[in-house]
């Protein structure tokens, strides 16, 4: 593909697909940037504003503020960083567990395991038999009930045991015959060398740990406990929701009204960035697991 | 959180060995070799089966009518009366259209755009741009669903963006999440706008994988890009397409509920009801447990017959199956 | 596999079985109780849990009780109290409105075996409810199920005055502009309308937030000069009517239809919600809309009161022709229907029954209303225009809060009356609440109205028939929705109301009515 060879056509058709993809990222960023213009925008200008920002109107570290005052944006940020660190640590140990099982050679109920997972792929659990399971093992009002109960996603297994199943058997071998068990060959030789697709794993897991709303939603009673995505949607949804408790005439808006739109981007700022955060330091890992991972059968 | 998750995979299809017949002896032996696998397997089965079979035995309230007071067990039976009710409803005939359309709509709208994208970022010759457009098209993905559709609604406004955008071109503002025939076109447009990036990483990583010298040997033979596209690039990843499509097609029926309820309201049910929302309706606001267990356990039997025939079309085409 | 079901299904039943209720006779019992309800969003600002409140503190440190709060997550109150429902897994008391949540009502909830029948407890623990229930027997005729069974310690709004708080507003000061009265009937609302429209002042006048179901009184204010309203409603003659079922909602429907197609209506009014709106009034870009007295009118003009150009005043609910009186408009039943219920697990019911009981008393009242003496109110005997009575004024520390929050806030913190509670609302709150001549003007016109003859009390129904009612209407609701908007938008022709018609009865409307008439019957014979 030397660049002489290159013909008219082929000019245009690269212009043309630099400038579509382009306009492509700038979609994908704006919203984004959007958010964050809109959330050190003076509250007053914000509200009577229509069309696309292009730059913050007047500015105001204000919706900040308030949202860090708000005692369980603080709670529910530490208990994210709580659900997502042990969430996703057990999901790695237990989805682990599962691929070198599934990606070892001559073990005979094997196969039992994987339509075991597969099946979890295609039938729903009915959601008031779930709450029922959780409760009945005691796990209602803990962090522990969507740590454990989402510690696999069959998806997510059968894409490790695939990278397992590329790692050739002579590694494993020599480990076996210095006399190493099976959890010393998947801590000690496995899993350092696929590095990759832990990387990716952590990114699957830490993502939807991080953003997770519905069930923690469904199994926290304690307002405290909390993660700061659940805080999230009840800033987003709540003032505009007439609540079933209120008895008529409840509410008032008064200073807080005029930034109330300014502290909801505050808070979808505050929400998001971390875990934008953590991808640039596992992007140069998570593309290669993935692509090992989810393509070569 | 993403329990189905389409970026699935060729390792569903590769068949696992099977079961022999168990001779006792083997079974001893078996198990000896392997006992700290089989130590590694008791957590992951426990989890299977606790949290995934014990919930799924539930669903026979289908069959019965649930009583708190009562529990599964002591509940009485009423056979099919609630699957009855169900294709009695007034809406039953919609939800299931609404459910297929948007799911049909979605494979035909969202499903090649990720390989139009990959394909696109193929063509790039810069490798800085090549990589800030694959990371800025990753980012969407990593924001909540509840960011995305607070953010759609407040575009779609009559006073919002996109409002602002058709003004400029003449337009009269439209209160797009009033109208039902919108629905549809905001729904997958915002799926693609989240996940056309993440999706077009199994792609890439195919193109990734062709052999160059196949291109540098069409370029000799002269074939231009446009030729080399149909003629190489195309055929190289479409094993991959092929099994993502079929995969897709087992989840046919599947439209969950999350997004939805974040985005509609009673004016578009017309388009935006689907099986999952109804459920949720009945089973989490209405209180009629047994009635909302039925109509998933429904959605579910459709499912698992589509998947068999997916199943059975992909052995046919791909000599590939899942069990 | 056979096997592992079996342990499956043993380990199910284990979660299931349900804990047996506790014995009432246990006298005394643990001095704790736990209570399961909503947090108002207003309180949640400043707590995590009611019981952090210093107004619960003081309870809790005066009746020797200890009190913990489960909240649902704001805006899903409805799937957590399914849930715990559905899980048989209950606190030992419960705040809901049973008529309106709990599907089939408190009887039902009583057969369900989710709470319990109080009039014993009552009779026994609560002395300061039963004398309030003997000096006002109607507050205990509308307390009790059909079968005179007690199951709730209620919300009571002590007054008339706190009973009408929602109606019709519009831009004073464009009326003043444009040198118009306040409309009356609806010729009259029409001429100001196209008046606002016409002067360039705002695109659409009229501007609702989400007008459809569940939001009450919203959507009927303009239906109701054509005689019906858009629930179910007692007509003259004492019979139930259902009025999206009725000829006249087909006048209405043409009728408003004609505003909307001449712009006078914002086409979002179907999808508006809360703060979309409250922005839209703000701005300056609604001219007329439908609010409460505090929420509303208190809070725009503090929101936008500085400037001077920005005034609010209430317009009484219209009618077709001059002189006629409303036939319906916005009036609370004195007991709305929400209170706080005692479950069938309860620890000690006893103490749970004494503890709610506490409210109902003359220290409790105050308590509830009012929070601290010195700290969040002080008495006094020249509160403007109550001069000589003796008042509980709220102190700067509610009206001018340090950290710059709210009188509904910090209400949230030191009361119950600003929301609703298992309490009696007190009307000397509602005069400081909404102190503004516009609110007063608002509350006093409002109420003139034939609310009280057509609005259905509240009225319950058989376990059965609100099963048979619950499932009926949840589709007839969403079927109703639909095509309202449809008419009105014009998606749907007029000519097609006597289909719609035909179709609410084969979903068994008339079922319904007669479902409602049976509980208003019986209601009357109480």
């Amino acid at each position: 593909m030397a660049l002489h060879k290159r013909s008219a056509v082929s000019v245009v058709f690269d212009s043309c697909n630099t400038v579509f993809l382009a306009v492509l990222c700038i979609t994908m960023l704006y919203p984004l940037y959007f958010v964050f213009v809109a959330s050190v925008s003076e509250g007053n200008q914000l509200m009577a504003h229509t069309g696309p920002l292009a730059l913050p109107l007047g500015f105001s570290g204000a919706a900040y503020k308030l949202v860090f005052n708000n005692p369980l944006v603080v709670r529910g940020f530490l208990n994210s960083i709580h659900l997502v660190v042990v969430g996703t640590a057990v999901n790695i140990l237990l989805t682990s567990f599962a691929a070198y099982v599934l990606s070892r050679k001559n073990v005979y109920w094997k196969p039992v395991l994987m339509i075991m997972a597969v099946v979890t792929l295609l039938f729903e659990r009915g959601l008031v038999p779930f709450y029922l399971t959780v409760r009945g093992l005691g796990l209602l009002n803990s962090h522990w009930a969507v740590i454990l109960a989402f510690a696999i996603s069959a998806y997510n297994m059968i894409i490790m045991r695939t990278y397992f199943t590329t790692i050739p058997d002579s590694l494993e071998e020599s480990a076996k015959i210095d006399g190493a068990n099976d959890f010393t060959v998947l801590f000690r030789i496995i899993l350092p060398v696929a590095a990759p697709v832990v990387a990716t794993m952590v990114l699957f897991y830490g993502v939807s740990r991080w953003n997770g709303y519905f069930y923690v939603m469904i199994f926290l009673r304690d307002r405290i406990k909390f993660p700061i995505a659940l805080i999230l949607r009840e800033i987003l949804i709540a003032n505009s929701a007439d609540t079933m408790m209120a008895g008529g005439d409840a509410g008032s808006m008064g200073d807080h009204e005029n930034i109330a739109d300014t502290i909801k981007f505050a808070t979808t700022v505050v929400a998001t960035v971390p875990i934008l955060l953590l991808y640039p330091f596992l992007q140069k890992y998570f593309v290669k697991g993935a692509m090992i991972g989810s393509v070569k059968g | 959180m993403a329990e189905r998750d389409s970026r699935v995979t060729t390792q569903l299809l590769t068949r696992p060995r099977f079961l022999g017949p168990g001779y006792l002896g083997m079974l001893r032996k078996d198990f000896a070799r392997n006992r700290t696998i089989y130590l590694m397997a008791v957590p992951v089965v426990a989890f299977f089966l606790v949290f995934y079979y014990i919930p799924m035995f539930g669903l026979v309230i289908s069959f019965k009518r649930f009583t708190p007071a009562l529990g599964v067990f002591g509940s009485p039976w009423v056979g099919f009366k609630y699957f009855e009710d169900f294709f009695q409803s007034y809406f039953a005939v919609r939800i299931i259209r609404n459910t297929i359309l948007l799911s049909v709509l979605s494979l035909i709208w969202g499903f090649p755009a990720p390989i139009i994208l990959a394909l696109l970022i193929n063509e790039v010759r810069s490798t800085p741009f090549k990589r800030s457009v694959q990371s800025l098209t990753y980012l969407p993905h990593f924001i909540s669903l509840v960011v995305v559709c607070g953010l759609l609604l407040e575009f779609s406004q009559s006073s919002g963006l996109f409002n602002d955008v058709r003004g400029w071109f003449g337009g009269e503002p439209i209160s797009f999440f009033q109208d039902p025939r919108f629905f549809r076109s905001f729904y997958i447009g915002s799926d693609i706008w989240q996940e056309i990036g993440w999706g077009s990483i199994i792609y890439l990583a195919a193109l990734s994988a062709i052999d160059p010298q196949l291109y540098e040997a069409a370029t000799i033979d002269g074939a231009g890009r446009f030729r080399q596209l149909r003629h190489i690039t195309l055929p190289s990843i479409a094993p991959t397409i092929v099994v993502l499509l079929i995969l897709r097609m087992g989840n046919l029926m599947t439209v969950g509920h999350e997004k939805i309820i974040l985005l509609y309201n009673p004016t578009i049910y017309e388009t935006a009801d689907v099986i999952s929302t109804f459920v949720y309706r009945k089973g989490l606001l209405e209180f009629s447990w047994s009635y909302g267990t039925a109509v998933g356990l429904f959605n579910s039997v459709i499912n698992l017959a589509l998947v068999v025939m997916a199943n059975w079309i992909s052995r046919r085409v791909n000599e590939t199956s899942l069990w | 596999m056979k096997r592992l079901l079996f342990v499956a299904a043993a380990l199910c039943a284990a979660g299931l079985v349900s804990a047996s209720p506790s014995e009432e006779g246990a006298a005394e019992g643990p001095r704790e109780l736990t209570i399961w309800e909503g947090l108002w969003y207003n309180a949640a600002v400043s707590v995590s849990n009611l019981a952090e409140t210093p107004l619960y503190q003081e309870v809790m440190s005066r009746t020797g009780v200890d009190v913990t709060w489960i909240h649902p997550a704001q805006g899903q109150e409805r799937e957590s109290f399914n849930l715990m429902i559905a899980s048989n897994d209950l606190p030992d008391m419960i705040y809901t409105n049973w008529s309106r949540e709990y599907p089939g009502g408190p009887e039902k909830a009583i057969s369900d075996g989710v709470i319990v029948r109080l009039n014993d407890l009552i009779a026994e623990h609560a002395p300061n409810l039963a004398a309030l229930y003997a000096k006002n027997p109607d507050w205990e005729k509308a307390a009790k199920t059909d079968n005179g069974t007690h199951y709730m310690f209620p919300f009571i709004r002590g007054d008339d005055y706190l009973m009408v708080f929602f109606g019709p507003q519009l831009r004073a000061d464009w009326l003043d502009q444009l040198g118009l009265e306040v409309p009356e009937t609806l010729a009259e609302w029409e001429q100001v309308l196209t008046a606002f429209k016409s002067e360039g002042l705002v695109e659409y006048p009229l501007t609702f937030t989400n007008f459809r179901r569940g939001r009450g009184m919203n959507r009927s204010a303009f239906i109701q000069p054509f005689g019906t309203i858009w629930d179910f409603y007692r007509d003259d003659s004492g019979q139930v009517g259902y009025g999206p079922y009725d000829d006249e909602f087909g006048e209405f429907l043409t009728f408003f239809k004609g505003w909307f197609d001449k712009g006078l209506v914002d086409p979002e009014s179907f999808s508006n919600e809360r703060n979309t709106f409250d922005a839209k009034i703000l701005n300056g870009v609604a001219g007329a809309w439908l609010s409460y007295t505090g929420s509303g009118i208190g809070a725009y003009l503090d929101a936008n009161g500085g400037e001077g150009t920005f005034d609010i005043v209430a317009a009484p609910y219209p009618v077709l022709n001059e002189g006629d009186r409303p036939f319906f408009g916005q009036r609370d039943n004195p007991l709305p229907g929400a209170g706080m219920a005692i479950t069938t697990q309860a620890r000690s019911p006893a103490t749970a029954a004494r503890f709610a009981d506490f409210a109902y008393g003359e220290e409790g009242h105050v308590l509830f209303n009012f929070g601290l003496e010195e700290e969040s109110y002080q008495w006094s005997t020249s509160y403007p225009g109550f001069e000589g009575e003796d008042w509980p004024v709220y102190t700067d520390v509610m009206n001018a809060d340090a950290e710059g929050r709210t009188l509904a806030q910090m209400g949230g913190l030191y009361t119950r009356a600003f929301y609703s509670g298992p309490i009696v609302q007190d009307r000397r709150y509602m005069y400081q609440y909404a102190r503004r001549p516009q609110q007063r003007h608002a509350v006093q016109i409002w109420g003139q109205t034939d609310a009280a003859v057509h609005k259905l009390p509240a009225v319950t129904a058989t376990p059965d028939e609100a099963e048979e009612l619950a499932e009926m209407m949840s589709d007839i609701n969403t079927y109703i929705d639909e095509m309202v908007v449809k008419f009105i938008t014009g998606q749907e022709p007029l000519a097609s109301f006597d289909a719609y018609q035909e179709r609410l009865q084969q979903m068994g409307v008339e079922r319904a009515i007669e479902i409602k008439q049976a509980g208003l019957d019986r209601y009357n014979a109480r």
